[in-house]
């Protein structure tokens, strides 16, 4: 017999924690890398912080008739399980269905020993770097030792104009990096490498030898005066967000709020109240570790604590 | 001030108690303190007077985890350290003394307690010899109760008594407790001619090949753990890997069978069996024996 099971999906966003705005996330500075940046025969500690954040809003998959969150499994086909974590390999498909498989040592002894510097290799002019090449951007802090070389890296740098080009591994990508002053602090963006960067040459319609009337293009060049500005970034938003945000917050005030089953946390009544039962039985109970009849035979109470379930 | 609670007198802080340590299991940090405190009975006589290591996941058990031997910047100041030269290198090595000691480390988001062979007081005379029994690939639970009934029989005809507990994760672990007189160089070579006869009984599922690449779809005999400073997953630790299991004491009866799975007892389930059976691993600490 064939069993069909329809499932919905829609689209929700969790609700947030108390106190915290609608699509506001909590800016943690943590750092995600540590290592060195190596300029010359200097050697100076740094630690990498993101310097950027994506606000897109997180929407959640939930099965519309109960509004319980997905699960993701990994499951595989052949062996009809779920797959722990100890049993996935990482696989290089070479060609369809082939694959090479690596383990998580040969990976990381690509990287070599480059896994925890940031080498700057020259000093270029700013201007010459298309920003097609920039991806991800962070602000490089010192560490420890670190604070007299960053500061005099930082004034040299900023004295002379120029940015450095450097190469850093994070985690198992390599990349091309520059790094430059940003205020009081050295920020590195990581680039594309130039074969990473598409070609244009087989972009459909574009114009080349195309004749161009004188005053076409002083017409054209003036309305470009006219919309010439200064960079406010401030002056944009995501208007999409904003508006969504705004749906949702009218939502949570009138209670229109869809909530998990229980197997989802209840918000944390008191954990700490929840452990001290715990806590007493476990205290003073020096347990000898004997047999059957030892006193910490009443330790594993059936009942459910309140906060939990 | 970050909330704190007072145990055994120590004031312990606990902090990100609803962070999910193995992550879509439901399983937080809440449930590992409450693991800790409740096992504690059971497992800190394991853990007295032992060097040991932990394994943490702050980022819960897909993240990166990392060994700790030292005990770190801001640990609390009541918590106790013995020191430990290695050449120049000293580690204060952190001692488990109460549920205090679990509670702080269960908020360190450490899942995995690593012991020594030997205690504090004879760093270099081990307590027990070890026949660590580890599956590769493509082998059934059933073999590895197999061999290892073959190992408990063959120490029973020299006369000696055996222990056994699953590593929490595919494999068997056996303890056998030793009067703590004999080097690690003693016990070592005791397994490895006890696990050279094994695996002459039972080549086609054993092997004592080294290099894991060569290994083939056996068993690994491994003795190479009964080294000064080698470590094991302690009875009743926890192991990072999906359903939280415990590495848990057997008893022979079961091994003999083969009725259970190596990942059957977990974070959940091992008070029941606790509260059955009492703490099968008991002997080990007391039944301490000679070798030679």
């Amino acid at each position: 017999m064939i069993k069909i099971y329809k499932v919905y999906l829609i689209i929700c966003v969790e609700s947030p924690s108390a106190g915290n705005t609608i699509g506001e996330g909590v800016f943690i500075l943590r750092a995600m890398w540590k290592g060195s940046l190596s300029f010359g025969l200097v050697n100076i500690p740094v630690r990498l912080f993101s310097a950027t954040e994506s606000r897109t809003l997180k929407f959640r998959h939930l099965h519309a008739p109960c509004h319980t969150p997905l699960e993701y499994q990994k499951v595989c086909s052949t062996c009809k399980k779920e797959v722990p974590w100890e049993e996935i390999a990482r696989g290089y498909e070479y060609e369809k269905d082939h694959f090479v498989v690596l383990s998580e040592e040969e990976i990381k002894s690509a990287a070599g020993k480059k896994e925890r510097l940031i080498e700057i290799t020259d000093f270029v002019n700013i201007e010459e770097i298309d920003p097609i090449f920039f991806q991800n951007s962070y602000y490089l802090a010192p560490d420890g030792p670190g604070s007299r070389p960053y500061a005099l890296l930082r004034e040299a740098m900023l004295e002379s104009g120029k940015v450095a080009v450097a190469t850093i591994t994070l985690r198992t990508k390599e990349s091309m990096a520059t790094v430059r002053t940003f205020g009081d602090v050295l920020a590195l963006s990581t680039m594309f490498f130039p074969d990473e960067v598409r070609s244009v040459q087989d972009l459909p319609d574009i114009p080349h030898d195309v004749e161009i009337r004188e005053k076409e293009l002083t017409m054209a060049k003036q309305l470009i005066e006219n919309l010439a500005a200064a960079f406010q970034p401030e002056k944009y938003h995501d208007n999409y967000r904003e508006k969504v945000i705004e749906l949702i917050q009218a939502r949570v005030e009138g209670k229109e709020v869809a909530v998990a089953p229980s197997p989802q946390k209840e918000k944390v009544i008191d954990l700490l109240e929840a452990l001290q039962a715990s806590v007493e039985k476990a205290q003073g109970k020096k347990g000898k570790g004997r047999g059957k009849d030892q006193t910490a035979k009443t330790s594993p109470r059936k009942e459910k604590v309140s906060a939990k379930k | 001030m970050p909330p704190t609670m007072e145990i055994n007198k120590k004031m312990v802080a606990l902090t990100n108690l609803e962070k999910e340590l193995w992550p879509g299991e439901g399983i937080t940090k809440y449930d590992l303190i409450k693991y800790y405190l409740e096992i504690s009975p059971y497992i800190l006589p394991h853990l007295k007077n032992r060097f040991l290591v932990f394994q943490r996941f702050p980022q819960g058990i897909h993240g990166q985890g990392f060994y700790q031997k030292n005990s770190p910047q801001g640990a609390p100041s009541w918590l106790e350290t013995i020191p430990f030269h290695h050449g120049k290198k000293v580690t204060n090595y952190i001692l488990a003394t109460g549920p205090e000691t679990l509670s702080w480390l269960g908020n360190q988001a450490c899942l995995e307690i690593h012991q020594w062979l030997s205690s504090v007081e004879t760093p270099d005379n081990p307590d027990f010899a070890v026949f660590d029994l580890d599956p590769m690939e493509g082998i059934s639970f059933s073999q590895i109760c197999t061999v290892a009934m073959a190992v408990k029989n063959l120490l029973k005809k020299k006369g000696l008594r055996c222990y056994a507990k699953t590593s929490g994760s595919r494999g068997i672990q056996i303890y056998l407790p030793l009067v703590p007189v004999y080097t690690y160089e003693m016990s070592r070579t005791f397994c490895e001619d006890t696990f050279k006869q094994i695996f002459k009984s039972l080549p086609g599922i054993t092997t004592l090949e080294r290099s894991v690449s060569i290994r083939g779809e056996k068993i690994y005999l491994d003795y190479l753990q009964n080294g000064r400073g080698k470590t094991l997953a302690a009875p009743y630790s926890l192991r990072p890997l999906p359903g939280a299991p415990v590495s848990a004491p057997l008893e022979w009866s079961e091994v003999a069978a083969s009725s259970f799975l190596p990942s059957s007892f977990n974070i959940k389930n091992i008070f029941s069996r606790l509260y059955e059976k009492g703490d099968l691993f008991a002997p080990v600490l007391t039944d301490r024996q000679r070798i030679i």
